[in-house]
């Protein structure tokens, strides 16, 4: 089956003031259309920066690695024109951010920034931008969207705005939704109700989608694969149920076992010893060495992705060799 | 409970002015409508509740950032609305807060060894050289190294400024440490490190918390008792364990199935709340509860009547028409 | 080699030139020289920017008009960063009653064109002294000021760090003069800067009036005032101070811009 998306051995860098900061290294990526994965990470991780990558909305700043690949639906994502990727902007590829009142204009109407949204990818009259904007604002659960167009962002709450950004993203009816971090700036009961409307929609539109998060909860709740980041690079992949059963990589297990959980125990859950290191300068070696309860001499050197099980990879050495010397 | 309560809040109330245009009349909005709380020496008592459910101006309330607009609130016995002066510095000597961004709540041009030092000098307790040797020790005590106290907080990491806040409040030797979502800004691993840091202190220094948080999850590890709020008042109020076990308010319910758990085969988080609020200025009467309520039993007595909070089992108190009986199922 | 470096190395020198006056000048800067030989004579060895109408050596004038207008300048801006940055932090800090009345009363002011709000206090001044002009020109460049400091006094004072000091107990006056003011003094110093090169301006233009520095002292203004009815026959009288002046304004306006821009919060 040819995937969706493709990332191969993506790289960005971004220069600071204290040296060029890898953000980003060696990732490859492949979502299959109607497939949900989960980018999850803590900050600083680099899973923002890749998933701004799919549609080149990096600063002017950053830099790709040569070897780096994007392919959306077989087309070279880095090779396109200004107005080719203009058009997979918001249309075939919809992307939500985090903040949705930081991503309204305050003084357009719902409506308007619909029918803007809907006009740009599609040559059709306002009548019909109109009705379409109706029919998107009932899709994402909107109700009584006569009344919601005239509405202006501010007067939304935080559920209704990401809604109304939601509809904005799905207004050309892309095969592929990127959401970023989408319910961190909600309540926890908004956020169910996002989730909830966006594994619904994936489903009904049979939409595929690439969801970064730093909650594993969530990664649990929506995705079919999740591959987890960590100092830009991917540590694990797995499909959902392997990932939480049988986490092979000790930064995911560190995670799960951090977690807080209502199943969970009423001690404070053991945490991950250290931080996470400056993009500027990743550890020699394995990244996540410095933290690891199981490091040895082995991990001097950087492990590459290795299968656990025929869908399942992990970058650790523990997968592939016992552990030599002391234990 | 045989010793009195280190801190009792009666009848708390504070309503904040809301600008109509100029032509009407402002709106009042109740950030905090009635709450009364009462927190035992030495435990943890979390107050749980989302945006707008006014959790972070009874938090500042009680550190006299703000003053309220009708209730008292009392410590060790002292009614701390009266305080001016020496006795007020004394008692901020006693009560200390820790906030929730910890990138904010330091002055990014201080460096971090300074903004512990200032509660030293200001409070004087200790000046020069004997400052600098308990800054040092402070830093130690939350697991930072001493030499970061000429850096600025930009050059830490949100782990360790937080841990700075943390010291910072320590520095005067408090008793009560209220605590304003002080993890939520934090990453899953680093959040974890200061939990448990947290529960250190409270242990060896034998401290009392107030743990404002919206996350339950994380309210489970910390908490002795949890009060839940919901626009301005106290909803539900018991033991942790009570309250976890054997949720008797709808918001309660509501707010526990919405979290997410890291396990593909627990229920995922679902919304059970009807509609979509829209903040309403205009006091309705009433449950404030009943337009989202999702409880079967909901009736029309819930529109006309507000339910008081009153007793339900033994250490819980609940504000509903329905609580005496547990949740129905299904 | 940016702005900021190019403005401070003009300023510097001009300081310095200034400060040096009496020891660089060949003459004594009110002098009349030889009053038939050396009337608005050209520029020569002796007199390397010529000579004024009144046989005065210019290079000497200017040189010490440099120390009279920057002088002023730089007097009558701290006069008005002292003043406008108490009001603006009383404002800011107490809100209330207190802060509509004063930014009031700074509206108004603000109202009023500069030049009349300095232009009457001068003329119902008996005698016009260079504390008198220094007085009057800070005590009426203030109002900007005040409205910045207060604005950033108020923004600065909704901060977490500064609510985590009241908490913390720190008494309000240290709170001012430890958080608040290290925080307003990147942007009071870019304006204070700004402003010496706007009032160097405005005392020239009171004083080619003659509404300024008294005679014989010598100012930018009242030198190119000199030089205005030979103009055509002595360009360098009026030219020389002027250029000195265009010197100075922008330097001061180089230093301000560069100094505002490494003091604006940038991405790092």
């Amino acid at each position: 089956m040819t995937s969706l998306l493709e990332l191969e051995h993506l790289s960005v860098t971004f220069p600071t003031r204290a040296g060029p900061a890898r953000a980003v290294e060696d990732v490859s990526l492949a979502i299959a259309p109607g497939e949900t994965v989960a980018l999850v990470g803590e900050s600083g991780c680099g899973k923002t920066v890749t998933a701004l990558s799919v549609l080149r909305l990096l600063p002017e700043s950053a830099t790709l690695g040569p070897e780096s690949r994007i392919r959306f639906d077989g087309r070279d994502v880095l090779a396109l024109g200004r107005e080719e990727l203009r058009r997979l902007r918001g249309g075939a590829v919809g992307m939500v951010f985090q903040e949705p009142g930081a991503s309204l204009n305050p003084v357009l109407t719902i409506g308007a920034h619909l029918v803007e949204t809907i006009q740009a990818h599609d040559a059709v009259d306002r009548a019909t931008a109109r009705a379409r904007a109706r029919e998107l604002l009932a899709t994402v659960g909107l109700r009584d969207p006569d009344r919601m167009v005239a509405r202006y962002p501010h007067e939304l709450s935080g559920g209704m705005q990401q809604r109304a950004y939601l509809a904005m993203a799905l207004a050309a009816r892309p095969r592929l939704l990127i959401a970023d971090e989408p319910t961190t700036a909600l309540d926890v009961t908004t956020q169910a109700q996002i989730l909830a409307l966006l594994a619904d929609l994936t489903g009904r539109l049979g939409m595929a989608m690439l969801l970064i998060t730093h909650n594993l909860g969530i990664a649990a709740a929506v995705a079919d694969r999740v591959a987890v980041m960590y100092a830009g690079r991917i540590v694990e992949v797995a499909p959902r149920a392997a990932l939480f059963a049988h986490p092979a990589h000790p930064y995911t297990r560190g995670l799960l076992q951090a977690a807080p959980r209502l199943d969970g125990p009423t001690r404070p859950t053991p945490a991950i010893p250290g931080a996470v290191p400056s993009a500027t300068a990743w550890p020699e070696g394995c990244r996540f060495r410095p933290r690891c309860a199981h490091a040895w001499d082995r991990c001097n050197s950087e492990p590459t992705l290795a299968a656990t099980a025929p869908d399942h990879t992990a970058r650790c050495w523990l997968v592939t060799e016992p552990r030599g010397g002391t234990a | 409970m045989t010793a009195p309560p280190l801190l009792v809040i009666e009848h708390l109330a504070k309503a904040y002015r809301q600008s109509r245009g100029p032509l009407r009349p402002p709106a009042t909005l109740a950030a905090v409508a009635d709450v009364s709380l009462a927190i035992p020496r030495g435990a943890t008592l979390a107050l749980v509740g989302e945006s707008g459910a006014g959790k972070s101006t009874v938090a500042r309330c009680v550190v006299r950032l703000e003053d309220p607009d009708g209730g008292r609130i009392l410590y060790a016995g002292e009614d701390i609305g009266g305080l001016r002066g020496a006795a007020l510095r004394r008692f901020r000597g006693r009560v200390q807060i820790v906030f929730q961004d910890p990138h904010g709540s330091l002055n990014p041009r201080m460096r971090v060894g300074t903004a512990v030092r200032e509660p030293l000098e200001v409070h004087g307790i200790a000046r020069g050289a004997d400052a600098d040797a308990r800054v040092a020790e402070l830093f130690r005590e939350v697991g930072l190294d001493p030499n970061h106290r000429g850096s600025y907080p930009h050059q830490l990491s949100g782990g360790q400024r937080q841990r700075v806040g943390i010291a910072r409040a320590l520095a005067v030797g408090p008793e009560l440490l209220v605590l304003d979502e002080p993890v939520s800004a934090l990453d899953v691993s680093v959040q974890a490190q200061v939990l448990a840091l947290l529960r250190d202190l409270q242990a060896r220094r034998g401290l009392t918390y107030l743990f404002v948080a919206h996350d339950l999850a994380v309210v489970r590890q910390m908490a002795d008792h949890v009060a839940v709020m919901y626009l301005g008042r106290i909803v539900e109020e018991a033991t942790a364990e009570r309250l976890f076990a054997d949720p008797r308010h709808p918001y309660t319910r509501a707010l526990l199935a919405a979290v997410p758990t890291p396990d593909p085969d627990a229920p995922p988080p679902r919304l059970v709340l009807r509609d979509d609020p829209a903040p309403t200025a205009d006091a309705t009467p009433g449950c404030p509860f009943h337009p989202r309520c999702p409880d079967p039993r909901r009736a029309d007595r819930c529109r006309v009547e507000a339910p008081s909070l009153r007793d339900v089992g033994p250490d819980q108190r609940a504000a509903c028409h329905f609580a005496d009986e547990p949740a129905p199922s299904g | 080699m940016t702005r900021l470096h190019v403005g401070i190395g003009l300023v510097g020198g001009l300081c310095l030139l200034a400060l040096l006056a009496p020891v660089l000048a060949p003459h004594p800067p009110h002098l009349q020289l030889d009053l038939d030989a050396l009337r608005s004579a050209a520029p020569s060895l002796p007199h390397p920017l010529g000579t004024d109408p009144y046989s005065r050596d210019l290079l000497s004038r200017v040189l010490h008009g440099a120390r009279v207008s920057l002088g002023i300048a730089v007097l009558a801006v701290l006069v008005a960063v002292g003043v406008g940055v108490t009001v603006g932090v009383v404002s800011g800090w107490a809100g209330g009653v207190v802060d509509v009345v004063l930014m009031r009363l700074v509206d108004a002011a603000l109202a009023v064109p500069r030049l009349f709000t300095v232009l009457v206090p001068l003329a119902l001044w008996e005698h016009v002294t260079v504390p008198a002009i220094v007085l009057i020109l800070g005590g009426t460049g203030w109002f900007g000021m005040s409205r910045l400091v207060r604005a950033e006094v108020r923004a600065a004072r909704a901060r977490p760090w500064v609510a985590a000091a009241r908490a913390i107990g720190v008494p309000p006056v240290r709170i001012i003069t430890r958080h608040l003011l290290p925080t307003i003094a990147g942007p009071v110093i870019v304006v204070a800067t700004m402003g010496i090169g706007q009032v160097v301006l405005l005392e020239a233009g009171l004083s080619y009036l003659g509404l300024g520095v008294p005679q014989p002292l010598p100012s930018w203004g009242s030198i190119i005032a000199d030089g205005q009815p030979v103009l055509r026959a002595a360009p360098w009288v009026a030219g020389s101070a002027g250029l000195a002046l265009v010197a100075t304004v922008l330097a001061f306006t180089l230093v301000g811009d560069g100094l505002r821009e490494r003091l604006d919060p940038r991405a790092p």
